[in-house]
């Protein structure tokens, strides 16, 4: 977990990252939604478990789930 | 069924465009899920499929389609009645309260859901796309349709997209009868035929601004600003809320009432990196705030541990902390006049949640297979049932054909 | 004296026409590399005469990929003619690019630029970005992102330049 944690640290070196350095980036689990069906599931429940809702986007359906 | 308010994110979250990558193949995803709460309360089951192509090099089109069914009993907010006060709503559709003595109060319900979202991403040019988005949501008490449109727009070196958008939606919402009762209405009036309107319906209005940055080769950051405006009918037609003594003993029952006006704005962010060992960690923090008084803040961390070629483990921690809403009331004071709004949902108290999980993906028939199960524990300050606790089992499968 | 100054003037802004023109020669003259290949050394100083079909492209860029087979056609219709395909792989690891090349073989010159030192000084902006260099080693065209749409005109530039 500590080393996790500082290796993490990483992440908040900025670098002009060129066009053929994109590689890693283009990984699936790499993306901001890795795995939109799932983000979809998670929102529904919430929504549905919490007064607070939305942050990730806007737009999609409204329901009256309980 | 039932109840207040929804913005599913779809995934309008600003998606990166990384090297000169299109979207080149049909993918299906399908999913199962199964949601569970402890106490023969609420179970979902859900399935869900969506299907994205590319038309040519300059449009994806995905079509989200979701079929539900929701089958138990939540709680109506009622306090647990110490003498039976036997109460049929003539609407509910289920078969009314159960109010045995001592037993706290939830109402049954069974029903379906089905929802259409339709997405059409079109890439003006290099760096400027334009997505626009359209849902139908049907269920027996509640309709919903709504649209969107966002813009995307790239810096040249495409490390930097700057997002902005606006979304709108239109919600019917009734009883089973088609009915709403007449908000702060007392459940036994005229003999137990209390007042009853129409459908209620509600608009709601929404903008989005967005960055998200390529901090380095292996660092993706988002930060998200969302503002919502929602007028008219947000009160659940199914709540009730119960006047009691200095005892706590219930002496009445009034359905619930909440005001017809909301703004909500949120502030998200994101980070996704991989480590040096390859696994990759997907951090989030949201902060909420609305003008009903709540405010909350949700961490979400995820830590995919990738083993050989595409089998992962993805642990997962999420934590929830709400304050109550000001409207939020577990009973009413029986020394005081009736207020304008209250409502007992315990959805509107004070919550503090924790989701533990993990999420486990192989490759198979070509496609990705993943497994999902999750535990959510929620506790609640002061309404009736303090806490839910729930199990989540999600099945998923992604092919792309090309 | 009037006549005398136009006549600086004029020759002045010939002159600065001429060395204009002269650095933007100089500009388009396509920048040397050596790297190593799948057949040893990739040199550019090895293809002069020829005309060269240079490409910049990843393994994990899914339009470079597409133009594999297309650069294959190309380099077995035009080899007779005088030219060569060079691609030159800009992966982290070179490993990931040999591993694609075991899917989609290539029949054309290979390099590996882990560092992407030639792509930065070609002025690499897209994912793919090839160059189109004749037979004096002077950079004709450019093309950004996927070569599907120029593929025919990309065709009749090298019968053009074969042919010179």
């Amino acid at each position: 977990m500590l080393l996790t944690t500082l290796q993490a640290c990483a992440a908040f070196q900025t670098e002009s990252v060129k066009p053929w350095q994109k590689g890693v980036l283009t990984e699936e689990a790499m993306q901001l939604d890795a795995d939109p069906i799932e983000s979809y599931v998670d929102d529904h429940i919430y929504f549905s478990k919490e007064a607070s809702t939305g942050g990730r986007g806007i737009g999609g359906g409204g329901c009256g789930c309980n | 069924m039932k109840s207040i308010r929804n913005k599913l994110a779809i995934a309008a979250c600003t998606v990166l465009s990384q090297g000169a990558q299109q979207a080149n193949a049909t993918e299906i995803d399908t999913s199962y899920l199964f949601y569970s709460e402890a106490d023969d309360r609420v179970t979902v089951n859900k399935i869900i499929t969506k299907t994205k192509t590319p038309l040519g090099d300059n449009d994806v089109i995905s079509l989200e389609a979701v079929y539900d069914t929701v089958t138990g009993a939540t709680p109506t907010g009622a306090v647990k009645s110490v003498s039976t006060v036997s109460v049929t709503t003539p609407s509910s559709g289920g078969s009314g309260f159960k109010t045995a003595a001592g037993t706290p109060d939830l109402v049954e319900f069974n029903d379906t859901r089905v929802g259409i979202d339709v997405g059409w991403v079109h890439r003006h040019s290099r760096t400027f796309k334009m997505n626009y988005g359209a849902s139908v949501s049907l269920e027996s008490d509640y309709e919903s349709y709504g649209g969107s449109l966002i813009f995307d727009k790239e810096t040249s070196n495409r490390n930097l997209t700057f997002s902005a958008g606006i979304a709108g939606a239109y919600d019917t919402i009734s009883q089973r009868s088609g009915q709403t009762p007449k908000p702060m209405g007392d459940v036994q009036e005229n003999s137990g035929n209390p007042e009853f309107f129409g459908k209620g319906n509600k608009r709601s209005y929404e903008a989005l601004l967005g960055i998200s940055s390529i901090t380095n080769r292996r660092t993706v950051t988002q930060l998200n600003y969302t503002i919502s405006s929602t007028e008219g009918y947000m009160t659940d037609p199914y709540k009730l809320i119960s006047m009691t003594d200095s005892g706590g003993v219930e002496e009445k029952r009034y359905y619930e009432s909440r005001p017809e006006n909301r703004l909500q704005q949120t502030l998200y962010s994101a980070l996704v990196h991989q480590l040096k060992n390859k696994n990759t960690i997907h951090l989030s923090y949201r902060f909420y705030l609305d003008d009903w008084d709540i405010t909350s803040h949700t961490f979400d961390y995820k830590h995919r541990i990738k083993f050989t070629k595409n089998y992962y483990l993805e642990p997962h921690i999420r934590l929830y902390t709400q304050t109550a809403a000001d409207i939020f009331q577990s009973s009413l004071d029986n020394n005081q006049p009736l207020p304008e709004y209250a409502s007992a949902d315990y959805r509107l108290d004070e919550i503090n949640s924790v989701t533990l999980g993990t999420k486990f993906g192989m490759p198979a028939w070509g496609g990705t297979l993943r497994f999902r199960l999750e535990y959510l524990y929620q506790s609640f300050a002061e309404a009736e049932f303090n806490t839910n606790k729930a199990v989540i089992f999600q099945a998923s499968y992604k092919k792309e054909f090309n | 004296m009037l006549k005398k100054t136009a006549t600086t003037i004029v020759i002045s802004i010939l002159l600065s026409l001429f060395f204009y023109s002269s650095t933007v020669s100089s500009a388009n003259k396509a920048l040397r590399f050596q790297m190593p290949g799948t057949e040893g050394t990739v040199d550019l100083a090895n293809f002069h005469g020829k005309v060269v079909y240079l490409d910049f492209w990843a393994s994990w860029c899914i339009p470079c990929r597409k133009s594999f087979p297309w650069m294959n056609t190309l380099q077995a219709r035009y080899k007779d003619k005088g030219l060569e395909v060079i691609a030159i792989a800009l992966d982290e690891s070179p490993r990931d690019a040999i591993a694609f090349l075991e899917t989609y073989s290539a029949n054309f010159t290979i390099g590996f630029d882990r560092e992407g030192k030639s792509a930065e000084a070609y002025g690499v902006k897209v994912m793919p970005t090839s160059y189109l260099i004749d037979k004096k080693g002077f950079i004709i065209k450019t093309y950004q992102g996927s070569p599907k749409k120029y593929q025919r005109e990309i065709e009749a530039t090298i019968e053009k330049l074969v042919a010179e």
